[in-house]
């Protein structure tokens, strides 16, 4: 390759390897819950889902039997007083907020707002089934 | 006299055009609305609430299923995963199932329905399956499966059984009802999946079969109750209101809110659970409104009642309440002809 041709193609090659770092950082930076879920791995996490609307006992099963399906999920648990969904998932599960308000618009429903949390947490429910 | 200006004809052209298409779509919308009887005697008195305390595994938790034999005895499901067996007046003889995926056991059983030989059958909302039991809870067999094809379920939820044994479920997720055999055999499906349109069904909780053989489908989210004859032709339907084009739930005696079921007596008077109301609806065979009752100090979280039955003799409604943990037994007066 002659010189000249790298001094036109080195400016494209240093911006595609800038791409290429930030498309690489992307999950980590849009994913902070994935990253809080790996810090709590050890003993498993839980997510407390709000869904608007939750009145009706035949979709809020809907809810539940959609988010059963998720990869790692142990248990879920609906109460229907305070509009929630709450999914426990083993160690490890790597489920992201994106699987989660796919199963619920799956089910017929929005999720509103998703919060984490360790199965360690005190305020945590029981996250395996008794 | 002024001369009218174009733009202003063009203007007043329009809004006689709109006010006619509004005329238009309230005059189509309104054939399905609940239209009323006459004045009649027919009312709901509450009798009892039961929340079976002494059945063995505890009092009823978030009970949702119920059906009654033709001996009179009640079944209930609920949350703790079993079927419990109680006497015409709420003793309770029993209860079978547990967690677990095998036969005899269930993840979330939902509907409850008796056939004319005292069988029970059960559908299960998260394994996609219907068993059927004797009398006192021996497993019989079992059908279905997850999916949308011929004889499977996504989410099984309220059941019937005809005279001639014939099992009709809601699927509520493929919106649908389907139709087996009584050795669980597929036989057809009931409705399509849709929001406008006769025979359309979205989400439909609750099924019931007359004397005749007509199907009473209860389409939950298209707030209405709808009559097909025994192969599935559209026949009837009553609550979509008004605004037809973009269904909302009524609160008037006109419409429905999510209608979760419906029951028939022996002069086939129809009982509907219209539970975005909290309300049980009494309707006429054609379907005419007679008389409602309210379901008392319901929990304002939770849509109720669920799912109904009806006594072999059509005096006695039972509704599950499950924001509240009970069942309710009412007494149905039926108008004098």
């Amino acid at each position: 390759m002659r010189i000249e041709n790298l001094r036109f193609w080195s400016p494209w090659i240093g911006s595609l390897l800038v791409g290429l770092v930030l498309v690489g950082a992307l999950p980590s930076l849009a994913g902070p819950s994935r990253l809080a879920a790996q810090e709590s791995g050890d003993v498993g996490r839980q997510a407390v889902i709000t869904v608007e609307g939750l009145q009706c006992p035949f979709c809020a099963y809907g809810i539940q039997k959609h988010l059963k399906k998720l990869p790692g999920a142990t248990k879920v648990e609906i109460e229907l007083a305070e509009s929630q969904a709450i999914v426990s998932f083993q160690a490890g599960a790597d489920v992201s907020d994106d699987q989660l308000r796919g199963a619920v618009r799956k089910a017929g429903f929005t999720a509103d707002t998703i919060a984490w949390r360790s199965c360690a947490d005190p305020k945590a429910r029981p996250c395996v089934q008794r | 006299m002024p001369r009218c200006s174009w733009a202003i004809c063009v203007r007043l052209l329009v809004l006689l055009f709109v006010l006619a298409a509004v005329v238009a779509v309230a005059r189509w919308g309104t054939r399905w609305s609940v239209p009323h009887a006459a004045a009649t005697d027919a009312a709901y008195t509450l009798l009892f609430t039961w929340d079976g305390a002494t059945a063995p595994g505890g009092s009823f938790d978030r009970p949702i299923g119920v059906a009654v034999a033709p001996s009179g005895d009640v079944y209930v499901t609920d949350a703790r995963q079993r079927v419990v067996h109680l006497t015409p007046s709420g003793e309770v003889l029993g209860e079978w199932g547990r967690e677990g995926e095998g036969f005899g056991e269930f993840s979330n059983p939902i509907g409850l329905a008796i056939g004319p030989d005292g069988a029970v059958y059960v559908s299960d909302y998260e394994q996609d399956r219907v068993q059927k039991f004797t009398a006192a809870g021996g497993f019989l067999t079992a059908f279905g499966g997850s999916g949308s094809g011929p004889g499977e379920f996504n989410g099984p939820a309220g059941l019937a059984v005809d005279e001639a044994g014939s099992i009709y479920v809601t699927d509520f997720y493929n919106h649908r009802v389907q139709r087996f055999r009584a050795d669980g055999s597929f036989d057809g499906v009931i409705g399509q999946p849709g929001r406008v349109g006769a025979g359309a069904l979205h989400y439909p909780t609750g099924v019931a079969i007359t004397t005749d053989r007509v199907v009473i489908v209860a389409d939950a989210y298209n707030y209405q109750v709808q009559w097909f004859d025994p192969r599935g032709v559209p026949l009837r339907r009553a609550g979509y209101h008004l605004l037809w084009i973009w269904p909302w739930p009524v609160t008037s005696t006109a419409g429905f809110s999510v209608p979760t079921d419906a029951a028939v007596g022996p002069n086939n008077a129809i009982h509907v659970a219209d539970s975005g109301n909290r309300r049980v609806v009494m309707l006429s065979s054609e379907g005419a409104y007679l008389t409602e009752w309210r379901v008392p100090d319901a929990d304002p979280a939770v849509y109720s009642p669920e799912h109904l039955a009806v006594s072999r003799d059509g005096t006695m409604v039972y509704a599950t309440d499950l924001g509240r943990d009970r069942l309710l037994v009412l007494r149905a007066t039926m108008p004098r002809d």
